[in-house]
């Protein structure tokens, strides 16, 4: 069963993908459709949550910081298992150029802070034509399972 | 703590935004919150506290024993009241658990801010 928006580049059965634009009000949606996928795929619950809160916070960092002054971008989110290493791959993907955090006390930088507490492993990746931040969580071991 | 899955995959009903009932306890106020603080509904939050706060209370605390979603968005909002309370009202927080005790703790906001398991403890602490 394929999930999320369709028609976007022949996304495998059973990843995630939605495109949306960039704004507060659309994320709870997609924070809850990947709670429900990663649950599904087979994370524990604490897993979940971890994935669920750290993506959330890639996705409000690119609604926060992405798109400057330009009518409003899109993002990306995806997730997927990969069998070979054994986790889930979430990436969440921006077009714009973000901000320099602003010197508020720090507190925007609180979402980063979370993300890199969330994952054993966080990149960001910035680019000409955006940011994509790439997190992973290792699968839990099956039972009988293959080499 | 609750083995409950983070959301109830069975059903597909979206969950609730954010709500907060203001329940006055003699000279303290506790705000009961519930549901899920994010970027979006962060801002409600941040004008019922300062609506309470605007009472002068001699404490106010915010429980959110019954919120399962805390974002960094909802946390710099808890951390704003409480820079703005300082030295007039008494700011507490009740949390436990993973959805909201540990991305505080995460951050080091157990460290500024006073903590509690109950909202008995957040009331009657000196």
């Amino acid at each position: 069963m394929n999930l999320g928006q369709h028609d976007l580049d022949g996304v495998p059965e059973g990843d995630l993908h939605f495109r949306v634009p960039a704004a507060a009000g659309r994320l709870a949606g997609l924070r809850h459709a990947l709670a429900e996928w990663a649950g599904r795929v087979g994370l524990s619950d604490e897993d979940v949550e971890a994935l669920v809160l750290a993506s959330y916070e890639a996705m409000a960092n690119s609604v926060e910081h992405a798109y400057r002054d330009e009518t409003q971008g899109v993002l990306d989110l995806r997730a997927r298992v990969d069998d070979e290493q054994g986790r889930v791959v979430v990436t969440v993907t921006d077009y714009g150029q973000w901000k320099p955090p602003e010197p508020s006390g720090g507190l925007r930088g609180r979402g980063l802070s979370l993300i890199q507490g969330l994952t054993t492993t966080a990149t960001i990746t910035p680019t000409i034509d955006g940011t994509t931040v790439t997190m992973f969580w290792p699968m839990p071991e099956r039972t009988g399972d293959a080499s | 703590m609750s083995s409950e899955p983070f959301h109830d995959a069975g059903t597909n009903q979206p969950a609730p935004g954010l709500s907060v009932l203001v329940v006055p306890h003699g000279e303290a106020v506790v705000l009961n919150v519930a549901g899920e603080i994010d970027l979006a509904t962060a801002p409600q939050l941040g004008e019922s506290i300062n609506a309470a706060m605007a009472q002068q209370p001699e404490t106010l605390v915010v429980d959110l024993s019954d919120v399962d979603f805390l974002a960094s968005a909802g946390m710099a909002v808890l951390i704003g009241c409480h820079q703005q309370a300082q030295g007039n009202v008494r700011f507490r927080i009740v949390a436990t658990g993973s959805a909201t005790f540990r991305p505080m703790e995460l951050t080091g906001m157990t460290e500024e801010i006073s903590i509690f398991p109950t909202r008995d403890e957040a009331l009657t602490a000196d």
